[in-house]
């Protein structure tokens, strides 16, 4: 059953909105064409007797324990600056965001090289090291939004359980924990799709997973069914996790930020276990961000000289350029596809954006990337295909396809957590459906939208991999020039790069960890 | 909301002028997975001398791939592993050139039987010794280094790596399947760890003490020896080109083609034939510290000093040996299929 709501402007929305849905699933689509449709598993059946469960082991191992890890820091951390006061905490709540402004390739690298320097380092080619660079890099998805969650629900929730004469202790563990669930396990799930995602990290440190294999057997073996079919297999593991998010939160809700939070008083902690706290939080902050940043200034020193400003620059705005635009167009296409699945009200439609959209998020970059490289291959034949495939445009496609999930995500549980009698209300006061969502339904998303929206600018801005297939002539921007320069061992211009980088995600990430803060 | 709708449009528009920009000069269009820093100089010296506008897109992964889906979007490809062109040219991405230039200027051994790539440049796939550990002499052939009195000393990069997948598959062209499966097999025995890292990290396990050899490309020498950081590595081993007394080293050879595209053949054929000439032969040797295709073209002062220690080696030339890329190309599959067998990245 359709409702005529704001923006949900009936059957040619709905058909336009199952077309968008279609056109997304098409690298997915393009990916099983090839897998099956050769018919051919003898390569397959070689691999499975060989190596493939080293690969799939492996991937398991680095994602499942990087997320182990970053749901114990970043919950921890969110914890202790949440609830309690100490020395430091107000410049700890926000420095536990920073490591998001480094990408995880460039510490991996930092922590390899390290490893050389430091006499008795431990070695860190293992995928125990893999998983520990991923959760030092990533933690801080589950910090924000498991700090988000303390911060909206925490004040309530004591106020009622002290009202009960419940302790405090029993509050945080039986009511408080089970409430932030869902988004501890959203910020869990966040790590692990991007470390089984990655390829640069576990690359850097010769660890061999499934995106590594998809690599090598596409790009050095040119077999692009077996990659294909290995690709279905790398989906699995990343699907099974969604679709294990979907089970265990189903039915609770996500707390979404547009309440308005109600901190919880903090208690002062002794000096000496205050001392203690603090230092529980600068650890990973010292770990994912202050050593590598160190690092890399040390590095960076001799490399100003040396370096073209104008290229430098060039990067910079390109980058900003394709992390804005990624940002507007997957708000664009998140919030329109939520609109649509409210008017659709049958649960069964109305995740199902959710569920595509996941799908591209859940594939490695480099089978999105190689997919939209081939389905727009036909284009470059017409003189409009040639231009768009010279252009930014399919880096753009390529990164809202990835990315859409996430401001969708936002929206949709938004949207969720208003009343559908406000939808009837807007028809009632005459209004067409367009003025009904700009005026109405919008302002009250935009609390999720703007942390969606920055958080898709910080992904976007860091990517590497899909502007590494998908470049047009002449293109640069800071992920590449990184590589490139980190390729070549040249670490000081690799760090000038990593440095620029940084600073454009600074205020991203601090504004990010505002927003969620403020509600 | 209609804000970030005209921020979009405007982006998107950005974005297409771009492009349309791009496309106004009509330059050579060239597509590469060589290092941009490399190629970039030599680029710019031909647009200074000639006029001609080039305009690069650097791929250092997945070249082929790109390839296959727009086959027409280059005009030249150029690549530091010409295998990559021999799989271009069974897909019929390539198309052969039609230049005198080329073809009298270039030994048949370093251009593709019908023309449809040349050799650009090449190096050596050798071994780096310890000079602390390793006596000269002890090394000098490949099959030295399946000798079980290497056991745990020997590091490498990954097994599939395009250099060593195409140091294999030469052994397997060469000498036959069964050969570069107990090549290979020996080696992995005597690795002393996982293969990770690339050539330079094999040659820092040297320096450290982790193994005695590693296996690299020689241009990595004159490489470490010119920067501060790496200079203790180089000065710590010294390179062996090995088979010197049977048939020579294999070789990696660096290589360009033109594409399908028709557009600007005549620019694009210009582009290439540049490439093979004394100028930019000498221009690549002496950034790459890889080996000309011409004879009259001087080594780097760096290369002079590499082998010193073998007596089949004078003042740096060393025996290459050249097995047809397409023969290389036919046992790659057959290579990966026993590198798996042996787990070879997996010690």
């Amino acid at each position: 059953m359709r409702a005529t709501i704001p923006g949900g402007v009936g059957t040619i929305s709905a058909v336009a909105a199952v077309l968008v849905l279609c056109l997304c699933l098409a690298p997915f689509g393009f990916v099983l064409v090839r897998a099956l449709g050769s018919g051919d598993f003898a390569a397959l059946g070689h691999l499975a007797g060989t190596v493939l469960p080293v690969y799939v082991a492996n991937s398991a191992l680095v994602a499942g324990l990087a997320t182990l890890v970053a749901i114990a820091v970043g919950v921890g951390g969110a914890f202790l600056v949440s609830f309690y006061e100490f020395w430091g905490r107000r410049k700890l709540t926000a420095a536990l965001v920073l490591p998001l402004v480094l990408p995880p390739y460039l510490v991996a690298v930092v922590y390899r090289e390290l490893s050389h320097l430091v006499a008795l380092a431990p070695r860190v080619d293992s995928p125990l090291a893999a998983a520990l660079v991923f959760a030092l890099t990533l933690y801080p998805f589950v910090y924000l939004l498991t700090r988000a969650a303390f911060l909206r629900l925490a004040g309530s929730q004591l106020e009622a359980g002290q009202s009960l004469g419940i302790a405090r202790a029993e509050v945080l563990r039986r009511a408080l924990l089970p409430l932030a669930a869902p988004g501890i396990l959203l910020g869990g799930l966040l790590v692990a799709l991007e470390a089984i995602s990655d390829f640069g990290s576990v690359d850097a440190l010769g660890v061999r997973t499934l995106t590594t294999a998809i690599y090598r057997i596409w790009f050095s073996m040119f077999d692009a069914n077996l990659a294909a079919q290995v690709a279905v297999i790398a989906l699995l593991l990343p699907l099974m996790l969604v679709g294990g998010y979907a089970l265990l939160t189903r039915g609770r809700g996500f707390a979404n930020p547009t309440n308005r939070p109600r901190p919880p008083g903090r208690i002062p902690l002794s000096p000496r276990l205050g001392a203690l706290a603090a230092s529980a939080c600068a650890l990973p902050v010292v770990l994912g961000f202050g050593l590598p940043l160190l690092t890399l200034l040390a590095w960076a020193g001799g490399a100003f000289a040396v370096l073209r400003l104008e290229s430098l620059y060039a990067d910079v705005a390109s980058t900003l350029l394709v992390a804005t635009a990624t940002a507007a167009l997957t708000l664009l296409l998140g919030t329109w596809l939520a609109i649509q699945a409210r008017a659709a009200r049958d649960h069964s439609w109305s995740s199902a954006p959710l569920w595509v959209l996941s799908l591209n998020y859940a594939m490695p970059s480099i089978v999105l990337a190689i997919a939209l490289l081939f389905l727009t291959g036909w284009s470059y034949t017409t003189e409009l295909g040639s231009a768009l495939a010279d252009s930014l445009v399919l880096i753009l496609l390529a990164t809202t396809l990835r990315f859409a999930v996430i401001a969708h995500f936002s929206a949709e549980s938004g949207l969720r957590s208003l009343s559908l009698r406000l939808d009837e209300a807007v028809r009632c006061t005459g209004r067409g459906g367009f003025h009904g969502l700009v005026r109405v339904l919008l302002p009250q998303l935009r609390g999720p939208l703007t942390v969606a929206g920055l958080l898709v600018f910080v992904m976007s801005a860091r990517d590497l991999t899909l502007s590494l297939v998908l470049q047009p002539f002449g293109y640069g921007s800071l992920p590449l020039s990184i590589h490139h320069y980190a390729e070549l061992d040249l670490y000081g211009a690799a760090s000038v790069y990593a440095l620029c980088l940084a600073l454009v995600l600074l205020y991203p990430v601090l504004a990010l960890e505002r927003r969620l803060a403020q509600g | 909301m209609r804000r970030p709708l005209s921020a979009t449009l405007a982006v998107v528009l950005l974005a297409l002028g771009y492009s349309i920009n791009a496309k106004a000069d009509e330059p050579v269009r060239v597509i590469s997975d060589r290092t941009p820093s490399h190629l970039e100089p030599l680029f710019a010296l031909y647009t200074e001398t000639t006029g001609v506008e080039i305009q690069p897109v650097f791929v250092d992964e997945g070249l082929v791939a790109r390839l296959k889906s727009r086959p027409t979007e280059a005009d030249l490809v150029i690549t530091k592993t010409a295998d990559l062109l021999e799989a271009a040219k069974a897909d019929a991405l390539l198309q052969p050139f039609e230049s005198d230039v080329i073809v009298t200027g270039v030994a048949p051994e370093l251009r593709d039987v019908d023309n449809t790539y040349v050799t650009l440049s090449y190096r050596p796939r050798s071994i780096f010794v310890s000079k602390e550990r390793v006596q000269p002499g002890a090394i000098a052939t490949y099959d030295d280094l399946t000798d079980p009195r290497w056991r745990g000393r020997i590091c490498i990069r990954s097994g599939y790596h395009d250099y060593n997948l195409s140091l294999f598959s030469q052994m397997a062209a060469d000498r036959g399947l069964d050969a570069a499966r107990a090549f290979i097999k020996g080696l992995h025995e005597n690795l002393a760890r996982t293969p990770t890292g690339n050539d330079r990290a094999q040659v820092r396990a040297v320096y450290e003490g982790e193994c005695d050899l590693s296996i690299g490309n020689s241009y990595y020498m004159p490489i470490m020896l010119s920067r501060d950081d790496q200079r203790p590595w180089g000065e710590a081993t010294r390179v062996v080109f090995p088979d010197q007394a049977g048939d020579g080293a294999y070789v990696m050879r660096g290589g360009a083609a033109l594409t399908t595209a028709t557009d600007n053949l005549e620019a694009a054929t210009g582009l290439l034939e540049y490439l093979v000439s004394e100028e930019a032969q000498a221009f690549i040797v002496n950034t790459t510290f890889e080996y000309s295709i011409l004879d009259s073209v001087d080594m780097p002062a760096a290369n002079r000093a590499l082998g010193a220690e073998q007596p089949e080696v004078q003042d740096g030339r060393f025996k290459a040996e050249f097995i047809p890329l397409d023969a290389i190309a036919a046992q790659r599959q057959a290579v990966v299929q026993i590198l798996d067998e042996v787990d070879f990245d997996g010690k």
